[in-house]
C-alpha cells in the first residue's frame, strides 16, 4: 500500500551505531563473547577498562580492520557487510562495502600518518582518491583545517619532522577532512608526552564542543572523559560492568568493580 | 707461454662488442626480475589460496633446481609447445625468472617491514586495496631494499657466462667460440674476466652512490 507523502511516519531514534551480540577470538583466546552495545547518533561516549578489557577491539570492530567472528554492526541502520569465505567471515572490500563504511574516522594511538608523505598530503590523500574532490579544493579544505589546530606553518613537514602531539593533530585533521559522523579515538594520548597530551585534547574537546559528529573515546585520561563525555561504557573482559551518564558515573559509580577501576586510575 | 699483447688488443674489439650481449641480458633479466618478483611476492600475500599456493610453489620450484637446467630446458623444451624466441630472449627468460624468485624475498622483507598501522590508516580512510598498496605500502616498502635487489643485479651479470651453453654469444660465449680456432685461452679469459671486473666495479659504484643518496632522503 502506498504511502501518502505528507502522512506522519514513526521515524525511531537513529542509532549511528548497533552492536548485536559480537563475538571475537584471537587465537583461542575470547576477547568479546556476545557483546552488545547501542550509540544514538550525536553520543560522545567514553569506553573506559583496563587493558585486556576489549575496549579497542571493539573500536577496531566498527572500523573494520578486524572482523568479527559472530554477530552483527549497524551503522545509521546499514549492516556493515561480511562474506563469508571458506567459513570465515571477511570484510568485504568491493566499493559500496567501503562506502558504507565511509563516514567512520578512526584515530590511532600510534598516529599512524604516512611516513612519506607530508602532513598536507596525508590529509588530501583521503579526500581527493575517496570523495574524488579536486586537489585545488582539497588542499584549501586541509589547510583551513590544519589551521584550525595551529599547525598550517607545519603543513610541507614530513611526519618524522614533527612532535607526538603534532603528528596526532595532523592526524585527526586527517580524519575530520572525511567529514565522518562517527569518529573513533583509540588511546590518542597514550603513546605522547605529558606535556603533549593538553594540545591533543583540546582540540578533541573542541570538536566535542561545536560538532554533531558521534564518538567513541577509548582513554585512560579520566578526567577527559569526565569532561567530554556525555555516557561512559565501563568493561572489563568484554563485558559491560557498568554503562551509566558520565556525570553519574564519576559522581557515584555503582559497580564496585568500576569503583575499584576508577580508584586506581585517579 | 706468455700473455700476447697483440692477440689480446686484436680479441678487445670482439669482446667489447660481445658484453653488449651480455649487458643487454643482465638488464633483460633484470628488468623481467624485478617486475616478475613484484608479482610473485604480491602474490604470496593474497587472500585467496588458488593465488598464493601456485605462487608459493613456482618460488620453490625454482629456487631448489639449478639455473643451468633451467636454461636447457627453457631452450630446449618451450620449442616443443610451439614457443620460439631468439637464443638471447630464452637466456633472458631463464634469468628472469630465476632472479624473480630471489627479488620476490627481497620485496617481501621491505612490504613486511611497512608498519601495520600504515595499512590500518589507509583502511580507516576507506581508501581502496590498490591504492594503498600503490601509494601508501609500496612507496614505503621499496626504497629501503633497492641495495639488496642491486645485489641480485650483479650477481645476475656474473651469471650471464651460462648463458653460453644455450649459444647466446655473450662473453664467455665468444671468447670460447675465438679460442677454438687459435687454441690460446689465457688471452680471451683473462680479457672476459678483466671485462666483468670493470663492469661490476662501475656497477658497484653507481650502487653505493644510490644506497647514499636513498639514506640521506631519509
Amino acid at each position: 500500500m502506498p504511502t501518502a507523502p505528507d502522512a506522519p511516519r514513526f521515524t525511531p531514534p537513529l542509532n549511528a551505531l548497533k552492536l548485536t551480540g559480537i563475538r571475537k577470538t584471537f587465537g583461542g583466546t575470547t576477547i568479546l563473547s556476545g557483546f552488545s552495545l547501542d550509540v544514538p547518533e550525536g553520543q560522545r561516549l567514553a569506553l573506559i577498562g583496563g587493558s585486556g578489557s576489549g575496549k579497542t577491539t571493539v573500536l577496531r570492530l566498527i572500523a573494520g580492520l578486524e572482523r568479527p567472528d559472530a554477530g552483527e554492526i549497524e551503522l545509521f541502520g546499514r549492516q556493515l557487510p561480511y562474506r563469508r569465505f571458506a567459513g570465515r567471515l571477511v570484510p568485504d572490500d568491493p566499493p559500496e562495502a567501503r562506502e558504507l563504511r565511509r563516514p567512520i574516522g578512526m584515530v590511532f594511538q600510534h598516529f599512524n600518518l604516512f611516513q612519506h608523505l607530508t602532513a598536507l598530503e596525508n590529509v588530501i590523500e583521503a579526500p581527493i582518491h575517496v570523495l574524488g574532490q579536486p586537489p585545488a579544493e582539497a588542499r584549501r579544505a586541509a589547510l583551513a583545517l590544519l589551521d584550525s589546530v595551529g599547525l598550517a606553518d607545519l603543513a610541507d613537514r614530513y611526519p618524522r619532522q614533527l612532535s607526538g602531539g603534532q603528528q596526532q593533530r595532523v592526524a585527526i585533521v586527517r580524519a575530520l577532512a572525511l567529514k565522518p559522523r562517527v569518529l573513533l579515538f583509540d588511546e590518542v594520548t597514550a603513546s605522547l608526552d605529558p606535556e603533549k597530551v593538553a594540545e591533543v585534547l583540546a582540540v578533541i574537546r573542541r570538536l566535542a564542543a561545536d560538532d554533531r559528529v558521534t564518538m567513541i573515546i577509548v582513554t585512560h585520561e579520566m578526567g577527559f572523559a569526565r569532561e567530554v563525555a556525555d555516557r561512559v561504557v565501563f568493561m572489563q573482559r568484554g563485558v559491560i560492568v557498568e554503562d551509566a551518564p558520565a556525570t553519574a558515573f564519576f559522581a557515584a559509580p555503582q559497580d564496585p568493580r568500576s569503583r575499584a577501576f576508577l580508584n586506581l586510575a585517579s | 707461454m706468455m700473455f700476447q699483447l697483440d692477440y689480446a688488443s686484436e680479441l678487445l674489439p670482439i669482446l667489447l662488442k660481445a658484453s653488449l650481449v651480455t649487458l643487454a641480458a643482465t638488464l633483460g633479466g633484470m628488468a623481467l626480475a624485478l617486475v616478475l618478483g613484484l608479482a610473485l611476492a604480491l602474490l604470496r600475500r593474497s587472500p585467496h589460496a588458488v593465488l598464493r599456493r601456485p605462487a608459493s610453489m613456482f618460488v620453490e620450484f625454482v629456487r631448489s633446481t639449478p639455473l643451468l637446467i633451467q636454461i636447457f630446458f627453457i631452450y630446449y623444451v618451450l620449442p616443443l609447445y610451439g614457443v620460439r624466441i631468439p637464443t638471447v630472449a630464452c637466456g633472458i627468460v631463464a634469468l628472469g625468472l630465476h632472479y624473480a624468485t630471489y627479488t620476490a624475498e627481497v620485496y617481501r622483507a621491505g612490504i613486511e617491514a611497512v608498519p601495520r598501522g600504515q595499512w590500518e590508516a589507509g583502511r580507516a580512510l576507506s581508501l581502496p586495496a590498490y591504492r594503498i598498496w600503490r601509494h601508501i605500502v609500496l612507496p614505503q616498502a621499496l626504497p629501503p631494499v633497492v641495495p639488496a635487489l642491486g645485489n641480485y643485479l650483479i650477481a645476475m651479470f656474473k651469471e650471464t657466462p651460462l648463458l653460453a651453453v644455450i649459444g647466446v654469444h655473450e662473453l664467455l660465449g665468444t671468447a670460447l667460440q675465438e679460442a677454438s680456432q687459435t687454441y690460446r685461452y689465457y688471452e680471451p679469459l683473462t680479457l672476459v674476466g678483466l671485462i666483468f671486473l670493470a663492469f661490476s666495479l662501475v656497477a658497484a659504484l653507481i650502487l653505493r652512490r644510490v644506497e647514499v643518496r636513498l639514506a640521506d632522503r631519509s
